[in-house]
């Protein structure tokens, strides 16, 4: 054997595994596959394989990066894996270094997906502050959907029922297959360019009515993201798949479950609005009505406290006047005579006769009594001043006269 | 809250819906708040009731039409074009 390398099996598997690693496609791969054998080692590392219809791929997926997976592994389930092909020494078995597995429900797809999202995500084109609200009352609806699909029927019928006086304007496109992408640029393009035109579109639903989720996946394209993103018009997504989101879901202003469900977003209940503008009048009847019946109030009680405040001036006056009454009664001479008093006044002159000497014998008086009155000659006089030692006999007389 | 009377124009064609709406619940909320004096109240609820009217006879007028946007065989600068478009013939 002379002349001839030998090479120890160390050797080669040393050497393999350098070739491997300086590999660009094997130091960094992602890798489809179905998981099987799977194993996850008390040592907390995970061994199985990855394997098609053809082939099997050996795996090991460490502890320090099997912590971070998101979902729980198990045989059958199909995957992408990230990581890089090494060799092992001890067996000289290739093998995948995991470091990464996302479920990959859908193939490549999928990963385009992911891929797509996060980068429509750095752009900030997924941000939550470029979502524009929608109109409240639009007058005019565009849709970008296939003219012969159940979307455009069930948008229609429901726009109809609740909004009858929206126009409905279709931007036709496909919405499956290889040109589907395309064409609903196409049509997003076109619904912008007419609203430009002509006085807007209010808003605008894009989608298809529910299938296959493979059929959904134009709405995953990245030109048609940016067609959404770049409308002018707000832009409902309705991609008829309750579960699964689409990029254009993300992109666009608003989400709908399904087409129908679009429709109930971009335009309100005429009944409910209706209903709306019914108590809206009746609260402002009732605010009026409480208005004026408080202002009638406020009239009435007004009223009343004048009327109360005149009542109470009169009632004052009236006691006013009783009170005077009373001291006019109790002055007057007409009270004296009913007791037995009488005036005396001389006639004709009708003065008040205060002393004898005031009146002489053979004149007239006349004397008032409390209920009438006498006219009398005077026959004698007596003064109690008149002569001094004369009053015995002028009393007397003075008798005489009063009988 | 300051809110003007305005006279009522529920027939003139600016106003949107969604304006007089609005307007709709601005004058609700001052005949509630009770803060106008009853001229100005009552001017405001016959704004109101106006609005009101219109509002309603929008709700009523089903005049929408269904279109279809026509591919422009012409170019960037043709302008975009429409057609009625019959959603049960289309169905199928």
């Amino acid at each position: 054997m002379q002349g001839i390398r030998v090479y120890t099996v160390s050797e080669v598997n040393r050497y393999i595994g350098a070739l491997l690693e300086s590999d660009d496609i094997l130091s960094g791969i992602w890798v489809r596959g179905e998981i099987s054998n799977f194993n996850h080692h008390t040592s907390g590392h995970m061994y199985f394989s990855l394997k098609d219809e053809i082939g099997r791929l050996k795996c090991v997926m460490f502890k320090t990066w099997n912590s971070r997976l998101s979902c729980k592994l198990e045989d059958g389930m199909s995957v992408f894996a990230y990581g890089s092909v090494r060799v092992y020494d001890r067996n000289g078995d290739y093998q995948l270094y995991v470091e990464e597995i996302e479920p990959a429900g859908l193939g490549s797809l999928y990963l385009a997906f992911l891929q797509l999202k996060e980068k429509l995500e750095r752009e900030g084109l997924l941000a939550p502050g470029r979502k524009r609200p929608l109109p409240a009352f639009p007058s005019v609806v565009g849709v970008v959907t296939s003219p012969t699909g159940a979307a455009i029927r069930d948008i229609v019928t429901v726009l109809r029922r609740r909004w009858p006086g929206v126009t409905v304007i279709l931007s036709p496109a496909l919405v499956q297959g290889d040109g589907a992408p395309e064409s609903i640029v196409n049509a997003i393009e076109a619904i912008n360019r007419y609203a430009d035109e002509y006085h807007g579109v209010d808003v605008l639903i894009v989608g298809r009515g529910g299938g296959a989720i493979e059929e959904l996946w134009a709405f995953n394209d990245e030109r048609v993201a940016r067609a959404i993103a770049n409308s002018k018009i707000p832009v409902i997504s309705a991609v008829g798949h309750e579960t699964d989101f689409t990029i254009a879901d993300f992109v666009a202003d608003r989400r709908a479950p399904t087409p129908s469900a679009a429709a109930e977003m971009a335009v309100p209940d005429v009944i409910e609005l209706a209903r709306r503008l019914d108590v809206s009048a009746a609260r402002m009847r009732g605010a009026v009505e409480e208005r004026l019946r408080a202002h009638r109030q406020a009239v009435d009680e007004e009223l009343r406290a004048i009327m109360a405040s005149v009542d109470y001036s009169i009632r004052l006056r009236r006691e006013k006047l009783a009170a005077l009454a009373g001291r006019l009664h109790a002055l007057s001479p007409l009270a004296t005579l009913a007791r037995g008093y009488a005036i005396c006044r001389a006639l004709p002159g009708r003065m008040v006769v205060r002393a004898a000497r005031e009146v002489a014998v053979g004149s007239d008086v006349e004397v008032i009594l409390a209920d009438g009155r006498i006219e009398c000659g005077v026959k004698f006089v007596e003064g109690a001043n008149e002569n001094g030692g004369g009053d015995k006999k002028a009393g007397a007389k003075f008798k005489q006269a009063k009988l | 809250m300051a809110v003007e009377t305005k006279r009522p124009e529920p027939n003139s064609s600016k106003l949107s819906f969604e304006e007089a709406m609005r307007r709709i619940e601005e004058i609700v909320a001052a005949l509630e708040g009770g803060q106008a004096d009853l001229d100005k109240s009552l001017a405001l609820f016959e704004e109101g009731m106006g609005l009101f009217r219109f509002c309603t006879q929008k709700l009523d007028d089903a005049e929408g039409r269904i279109l279809m946007l026509v591919k422009d065989a012409g170019g960037e600068d043709r302008k975009p074009l429409v057609k009625p478009f019959d959603v049960e013939e289309s169905a199928g």
